[in-house]
């Protein structure tokens, strides 16, 4: 079986206080000064997620699910251990992040577009499946001030899932908007999850793990606490927080 | 797309260290690259300085003009006979020290501005320090026609020796983004190094030939003065686009020039070796 995501022995800490002289030695990496002021948010992570399965990860809040997708991203890079990813990986994290309220929808398109690491002729090819996905309409020219909340997060996930990354990472993207716009970004998401290689998905609606997770990994205090089926795991997370 | 087409593809790291001396290649190879995704990052910061003011990107050009004219009533009123060309002086040297200022506060603080984004979406992140970089350096060449209405009013033509004005906005670029580069990092842990930088801005605008020049300081000063005082390497930028516009001969000497040169290109290859060595970590003080 071949690995799209390989996590060995992943540690990430991040800094407790943001003193000016602890944070610069911390950086010049003096041992000492590193190791006082920091927390671990990762520790001994060892993972493998095999090209095209759907991993689900669950835990509690604080329980660094965000953190470990963001690593697999390159958000953050390990203070100790390897990450290695095969093939291009996109981040799905909240419906907004590279939306500017200045431009135009269509400006929008390309902006998050190129944020996310697309050319310009793949962003105007995949303009037509975000117009209709988005029904912005004429509102397509008008600046992001005039939208209403509802509008941008249509908007915005029509950009982050117009792309067809070999890896993806969601995480908790599903929880916005009215009950049908939630219904329609399911959809879309379950259409990008079958049409992706690799999928990992952070999630708290454990019926969408059920649903479409070939294995689901519990994290808890910055640790793999098991890894295995969605029924099996789901009923340990249920064990450990009683 | 379909399901298993990866199976060429190398496991590779999403972010991968660069090595020190690896960082200023990283660095240009990025801004050759990514040039669509800079283009939209200048568009969108353009739009967010000038597309909701009603004379929008009038402004440009006002704000040069506006300020030259407040400096040169109150230098007209210190010392009651400034040189014929004083106001083409000092519009000038409002702009390129402008231009300096604004884009090594921008570097500076690229990090903290681009925080959220940061921490949510992988990209190379000297792009935030070099998009707005480039958004300065095209409002400062628009802002540079603001010199011709007074030009004509002078009666001042440029000469051959107008290649000296691209060559300044250069070396002030250079300056800008090197010295905001090395401390970029460092203002992501604590913010004090933006507050620090924003008076040295205020400060160098003093003790730099905005509102005087370097003539006028060879009058006053001499020996040790004159080489203190040519430490500060913008010294040379603003002087060539004087010389650069108005056409006289320049007077600048040649060790003054290459220290000035030397400053940026080491700064800026400092810059691009310390920034790319350490934005990854940095990322978590965000």
């Amino acid at each position: 079986m071949t690995n799209a995501i390989e996590l060995r022995d992943v540690e990430l800490h991040f800094p407790r206080k943001k003193g000016f002289l602890g944070g610069l030695l911390g950086l010049m990496k003096v041992r000492d000064w590193a190791e006082k002021g920091r927390f671990t948010a990762l520790q001994g992570i060892g993972l493998d997620v095999n090209q095209g399965e759907v991993l689900g990860v669950i835990g509690r809040n604080g329980s660094g699910k965000s953190t470990m997708l963001r690593v697999m991203a390159g958000v953050y890079r390990a203070d100790a251990g390897s990450v290695k990813v095969r093939g291009r990986i996109s981040l799905l994290a909240g419906v907004s992040v590279g939306l500017n309220h200045n431009l135009t929808g269509r400006e929008n398109v390309h902006l998050y577009g190129s944020i996310l690491g697309h050319t310009k002729e793949a962003m105007e090819g995949m303009l037509a499946d975000i117009l209709d996905f988005s029904e912005l309409g004429e509102f397509i020219e008008q600046p992001l001030r005039t939208y209403s909340s509802g509008m941008k997060a249509r908007l915005g996930l029509a950009i982050a899932s117009a792309i067809e990354p070999e890896v993806l990472l969601i995480d908790e993207v599903l929880g916005v908007g009215d009950p049908q716009f939630r219904e329609k970004s399911k959809a879309r998401i379950l259409d990008l999850v079958k049409s992706t290689g690799t999928v990992v998905i952070v999630s708290h609606s454990f019926a969408l793990m059920k649903e479409i997770c070939d294995r689901v990994v519990l994290m808890h205090n910055g640790s793999i606490e098991g890894v295995g089926s969605p029924e099996e795991i789901i009923a340990a997370y249920y064990e450990l927080v009683g | 797309m379909g399901k298993g087409v990866t199976k060429d593809l190398e496991l590779v790291e999403p972010n991968p260290a660069v090595p020190i001396l690896a960082g200023p290649s990283r660095f240009i190879r990025t801004m050759l690259n990514e040039s669509y995704l800079i283009r939209n990052l200048v568009r969108r910061d353009l739009r967010a300085r000038y597309g909701r003011a009603y004379l929008g990107f009038g402004w440009i050009f006002l704000e040069p003009l506006l300020l030259s004219a407040v400096y040169y009533i109150l230098f007209a009123m210190i010392a009651d006979r400034p040189e014929p060309n004083y106001a083409l002086h000092v519009i000038i040297g409002v702009i390129i020290w402008g231009h300096f200022g604004k884009s090594l506060q921008a570097t500076i603080g690229c990090l903290t501005q681009g925080g959220s984004l940061i921490k949510q979406v992988y990209f190379p992140r000297e792009i935030l320090a070099i998009s707005p970089v480039l958004t300065q350096l095209l409002i400062s060449i628009i802002s540079l026609t603001a010199v011709i209405p007074v030009m004509w009013y002078l009666g001042v033509m440029p000469g051959s020796s107008i290649w000296m004005l691209p060559v300044a906005l250069v070396l002030a670029t250079m300056l800008a983004l090197g010295i905001g580069l090395i401390f970029a990092p460092l203002n992501a842990i604590s913010q004090d190094v933006s507050h620090l930088f924003r008076f040295i801005v205020r400060a160098g605008f003093f003790i730099s030939p905005v509102m005087w020049t370097y003539e006028m300081m060879l009058q006053r000063a001499s020996g040790g003065w004159v080489d203190l005082i040519m430490l500060n390497p913008m010294v040379v930028p603003i002087t060539y686009a004087r010389h650069g516009l108005d056409g006289t001969a320049l007077s600048l000497d040649l060790d003054h020039v290459l220290y000035s040169f030397g400053f940026a290109i080491l700064s800026l290859l400092i810059g691009m070796a310390v920034f790319k060595r350490w934005e990854a970590r940095v990322v978590k003080y965000l």
